[in-house]
Formats: structure tokens, C-alpha cells, sequence
């Protein structure tokens, strides 16, 4: 006997609605010179749909990709050439350190977090706020440090280990905050 | 599925009750509704569509209002649990016709909240049987028979969470009951597990506890640390008890009686022997006052076991299912090898061995020095014997004293071991006390052995 009421396929928010739904945000991201084309839109909700799947993870209600445009796009580091690229990214991230914070951080509070080191110490980039800010927020939460994870200041200094990669050598970044 | 698409649902159209009676019986009535057309694709998508509108809801209640994602497998199981639920209130409807009008006449939102109340309820007659039956527990030394009931079914009433895991019971039922629950999950599992161990209790509790422990000890030695089912065994040998005529209570076959046995059910043919143990089970069961319940749980083996036992009886091994109560075992006897002499009394006696050129003498000096089984023994490795004046000294003790040697070095079938942590002169000592127990005849070694097996060895 098969299920009557399987996962895939059936429930999660179609990706055509999706992509309807960050069409919609073109007003607002006038605003900050930004826009999506249909085509950018239909991307991102593939990346969605890309990362929920690789990240073994069932969205009921939606919103996410919605929060991170509108999140992201007042910052500095984008550009309209590399917008839809770069939320796509912002949207893995998003759902892998959903699981690797042990889903312990709300929707709200990871994207404001990874809003604040993005513009911050990251200075737009995705492989520093992935490889450092991220890990160490899910190397806090599960040590059970959450509040100390979450509480750090903005304007945290960048120290060389930030772009040195350490004494291990991995990870060596110039002052762009792009791998050398 | 594009012609079921196009074509209307057949309203009235039987579908079989038995879906009821399945452990995701909405998954099942929508198939048998889909296969019989009594429900179209366009019918069960709205549906499909509803019962997710009632899983975001569930999903957005169980991780709380800060996320709207959780992991795969957390969302498959409230689905699961969802579904169940929605299953457990249908079951409610007398057949699966009706069902399916609950299911179009009520959204799934209130069939699921139905669901988690059945479920509930259904939690709390399981306590209530659980406590039952703790009251009146048969007394078993079986750790799956006792765990069951100290720990497993106490997890369920911990751990059962109807609104998100219905159709997790949290325990898996180590101990294997005589008729397994079938097709059920969640609190139903529970409760048809609970059903039959209150059914095998009440069987057991028509025996007493020592004459059921001592049958299932002629079962298996270490029956309390085996997964098995203490009902078995003790009904088919109650029935071979009434099939002689003879009183079940003591359930005391003897091997006579289980050669009578062979002998009536091999005579009968298999169809007839298994109606003869049938007719002898209702006999035991009316000895036991079973109540009608209890009775229709055991009746539904019967012709298994009277199968499995009849099968026995063909291959010559009636007796592992008919079984004689073991025998109570003597203790043992407790052999000392005694205390050793001194070193230095030791050491010349060693010498003066060493010194005798004839057997008879060194015999004779053994006979007049030794004292105690443990210098004889250091003697036969220490001292430089033929094979001929070892052979003479063994012959010169007593059967007791040579079954001590024998057990201590290994030599019995029954002892365990294979002497690989025995020195040289030891591994010697074992050879020349095996070649000696081998050239006894066969009624002295078996002697021997068994009384080598009653035995302790201290010193």
C-alpha cells in the first residue's frame, strides 16, 4: 500500500508562487537601484528549492527567500549584476546553518545575524561569513553559548586570524575580504 | 490516471470494511476509494491539499512561531502521525462507505483533532489496563516477560505524544507474544499489546509459578534470559497432559507419556491429530476457566501449535514440544584435592623417586608418602612416570578421585574448554588421563562423566 500523503511534491509552496512573490518585491528593491528579472526570480526560487533539498528540509509556510531580499538589499556589498546570484547563496547558508545551529535560532534572528557580518566584518563576502562568523555562531549554539554568540558587537575588530586562516594556513584573505 | 481524472466519482460504491481494520487507514481508504472509483484524482488532490494546509499548521505549532522550516524527516513524521490520526477517527465509522462520507463531509483539521482525542482516550484505557495487569503479573524469572511490564509499556505512557507522534507507541514489544498485534501503530499497538499479554497472564496464572518454571526449564536452561513465549510450551504441553486423560495442573508428562503420545498422533494422520490436540486444547482451556476473550486469543493458535507439535512427532522430537518438567538438580558435591605437603618433604620424595628402579617400588613409596589428591597430582608432572607406572598409579585410585583429575584437566565431553591455557606438563597430565578414560569400557566412562558433572572442585 502507498501513502496517501507523501512530502515531495505536494505540500511545499510552489516555485512558480515563489517566484510571483519576489516579483511583487520589485517596488521596494527600486528603491536601492535593485531589480529581479523574471528569470533571476525563478532562479532564486530554484536555488530554494535546491537548498531545502540539500539540506534535507520541509518549508511549510514560505517567506524566506522574501526576507532575505528584502534584508539584503539595502547593503552595501550588492549590485544589481550580482544580486539574484548572491541571495541564492545567502539562501543556502541560510538553511545549512539552520541545521547546523540545531534549528535553535529563529528565521528572524539568522538572517539579522547574517545581515550584521555580511556588512560588517565580512565586508560582503560569502566565504567569510560562511567559514568564519557563521561556524563559530553554530560552534557556540551548540556548546550552549547562544545568547553569547548572538549578543556580539557589530563593530567587532577583524584580527589576522580573520584573514590569515591561522596557523593552519587555509583560508588566506586579502583586504577585499576575496581569497587569495 | 488521466481517464480517472475524466471520469466522475462513483458514489456507492463498496468499498471493502477492512480498510478499517489497516494500520494508515486513510492511505487505505483513499486507494480502495481511488481503485474503485468512488473517488476521483481531482477529489483526492483537494484533499491532499487540505490535510497540508492541517501539516502547516502542526509544523508551524511544533517548531514555534520563530521558524517556518524543519528538517525533512521531522516533517514526514507528523505527516505520518497526521495521517494516522485522521485514520483512528474514521475507524470510529461503522464501515468503510461511511468513512469515506466522514472524510468529505468533515474537513481534515477536525478529523485530525477527532483523532488525537480517540487517541487520548484510547491512552487512557491503556493505563488503565496496564494497571491491571501489574496488580496481577504472573511471577516469571523471563527478563522480556518482566520488562515488558516494568519498562516498555512505561515508556509508552511517558513518551506517547498524540498531537505530533500518534502513531508512535515507543516501545517495540520485546517480549514475543503468542499471537503478534498486526497491522496497528501508535496507541492501538498499546492496546493490542497489552490485550494479549492481559490473555497470557490469565492462561499462566492457571498454573503455579514453580510448576511453570520448572517446565520451561526442561524448554531451555537459561529460559529467563531467552525471547520466548512462556504460553507456547505450557499449552501444548497441557494438551498433551488431556489428551492422556491425564490432570494438566502438575503439567507433568513423563517420557512414557510422550511415547504415547508420538505413538496416538502419528497413528491419527496429521488432519486427525491436529483436530485430536484441538479437542484437547478446548479441554485445557475449559480446566482454565478461560473467559471467552482469553479463550478465542488461544483457540486462534491452536492449530498452529497442534501443527508444529504434529511435525515434531514426525521427525522423532516430540519431546521438545511436549516437555517433562525438569528434574530438581542434587547440588553438587563439593571434592577437595586436600592440602599439599610441605616443599621441602616434597623435593626428597621427588628424589627418592628418582632413585627406585623398579615400578612396584616407586608405587609403593607413592602409596606410603602421598597424603593428598593435590601431591598426587603434582606427582604425575613432576616425577619422571612411564606411560605403564602413570597407568598404574590411576588404576590405584578411585573412581571419585580419578573423575576430580579427569574434571580438572578437561577430559569429559561435557566440560568446557579446549586447553589451551594448560602448561606442558599439565597438557601431558590431560593426555594420560584421556588414553586411560579411553581404554575404560564405555558404562565407566559415562560413569565417570556424570560424576564428574555432579561435581565442585575446591583446592
Amino acid at each position: 500500500m502507498g501513502q496517501f500523503l507523501t512530502l515531495y511534491g505536494s505540500g511545499e509552496l510552489s516555485l512558480r508562487q515563489t517566484e510571483e512573490n519576489l516579483l511583487a518585491l520589485n517596488g521596494e528593491l527600486a528603491g536601492h537601484a535593485l531589480a529581479l528579472s523574471r528569470e533571476q526570480a525563478a532562479a532564486i526560487a530554484e536555488a530554494r528549492r535546491h537548498a531545502l533539498a540539500a539540506n534535507g528540509r520541509a518549508e511549510f509556510c514560505g517567506g524566506i527567500p522574501e526576507k532575505i531580499v528584502r534584508a539584503f538589499a539595502d547593503s552595501p556589498y550588492v549590485d544589481n549584476a550580482t544580486f539574484a546570484e548572491t541571495v541564492a547563496e545567502l539562501l543556502d547558508l541560510f538553511y545549512t546553518y539552520k541545521n547546523e545551529t540545531l534549528d535553535r535560532i529563529g528565521d528572524d534572528d539568522l538572517i539579522a545575524y547574517m545581515k550584521k557580518y555580511y556588512n560588517g566584518v565580512c565586508r560582503g563576502s560569502l566565504d567569510l561569513l560562511a567559514g568564519i562568523e557563521l561556524e563559530r555562531l553554530a560552534r557556540d549554539v551548540r556548546a550552549g553559548r547562544k545568547g553569547e554568540a548572538m549578543d556580539l558587537p557589530s563593530g567587532r575588530d577583524v584580527t589576522d586570524d580573520d584573514f590569515s586562516g591561522g596557523e593552519d594556513g587555509e583560508g588566506a584573505w586579502n583586504d577585499d575580504g576575496q581569497e587569495s | 490516471m488521466t481517464d480517472r481524472k475524466a471520469e466522475a466519482p462513483v458514489r456507492g460504491a463498496r468499498i471493502d470494511d477492512a480498510v478499517l481494520r489497516r494500520r494508515d487507514c486513510l492511505s487505505a481508504l483513499a486507494e480502495e476509494a481511488l481503485a474503485c472509483g468512488a473517488m476521483d484524482e481531482a477529489e483526492a488532490s483537494g484533499l491532499r491539499a487540505e490535510c497540508f494546509a492541517v501539516l502547516a499548521r502542526l509544523l508551524e505549532r511544533y517548531a514555534g512561531s520563530e521558524t517556518t522550516s524543519v528538517r525533512a524527516e521531522t516533517a514526514e513524521a507528523i505527516l505520518s502521525s497526521l495521517s494516522y490520526s485522521i485514520g483512528l477517527a474514521l475507524k470510529t465509522c461503522e464501515t468503510a462507505d461511511g468513512a469515506l462520507e466522514a472524510l468529505r463531509a468533515e474537513k481534515p483539521q477536525r478529523l485530525w483533532e477527532r483523532g488525537v482525542k480517540r487517541a487520548e482516550n484510547l491512552t487512557n484505557v491503556a493505563r488503565v489496563m496496564y494497571a491491571r495487569l501489574k496488580a496481577r503479573f504472573f511471577e516469571s524469572p523471563n527478563v522480556f516477560w518482566t520488562e515488558t511490564l516494568s519498562s516498555e509499556l512505561p515508556s509508552f505512557f511517558r513518551l506517547y505524544e498524540p498531537a505530533f507522534s500518534a502513531d508512535q507507541a515507543h516501545f517495540s514489544g520485546s517480549y514475543p507474544l503468542l499471537s503478534p498485534v498486526r497491522e496497528a501503530a501508535g496507541v492501538e499497538f498499546a492496546l493490542g499489546y497489552l490485550a494479549a499479554l492481559e490473555r497470557e497472564n490469565a492462561f499462566l496464572r492457571s498454573f503455579s509459578r514453580e510448576t511453570v518454571d520448572k517446565l520451561l526449564l526442561s524448554y531451555h536452561r537459561d529460559y529467563a534470559r531467552v525471547p520466548m513465549n512462556l504460553c507456547e510450551p505450557v499449552l501444548t504441553t497441557a494438551c498433551g497432559c488431556a489428551l492422556l486423560g491425564k490432570k494438566i495442573y502438575p503439567l507433568a508428562l513423563t517420557e512414557e507419556d510422550v511415547s504415547a503420545l508420538r505413538e496416538k498422533l502419528l497413528s491419527a494422520g496429521r488432519e486427525k491429530a491436529i483436530a485430536l490436540l484441538r479437542g484437547a486444547a478446548e479441554t485445557v482451556f475449559d480446566d482454565c476457566r478461560l473467559s471467552a476473550r482469553t479463550r478465542a486469543y488461544f483457540a486462534g493458535e491452536t492449530d498452529r501449535v497442534a501443527a508444529a507439535a504434529y511435525a515434531q512427532a514426525e521427525k522423532g522430537s516430540l519431546e521438545r514440544v511436549f516437555l517433562t518438567p525438569r528434574r530438581e538438580e542434587a547440588a553438587p558435591a563439593v571434592f577437595s584435592f586436600g592440602e599439599p605437603m610441605e616443599d621441602k618433604k616434597y623435593r626428597l620424595l621427588l628424589e627418592q623417586l628418582g632413585e627406585c628402579e623398579k615400578t612396584e617400588e616407586k608405587l609403593a613409596l607413592i602409596r606410603r608418602s602421598v597424603r593428598s589428591l593435590a601431591d598426587l597430582e603434582s606427582l604425575l608432572q613432576d616425577a619422571d612416570l612411564s606411560a605403564a607406572e602413570t597407568g598404574a598409579i590411576l588404576s590405584s585410585i578411585s573412581p571419585v578421585e580419578f573423575a576430580a583429575l579427569g574434571k580438572r584437566y578437561r577430559i569429559f565431553a561435557c566440560e568446557e574448554g579446549d586447553g589451551e591455557d594448560l602448561s606442558d606438563a599439565e597438557t601431558g597430565l590431560a593426555a594420560a588421563l584421556t588414553a586411560f578414560l579411553a581404554a575404560l569400557p564405555p558404562e565407566q566412562q559415562k560413569a565417570l562423566s556424570a560424576a564428574a558433572a555432579q561435581m565442585e572442585i575446591i583446592g
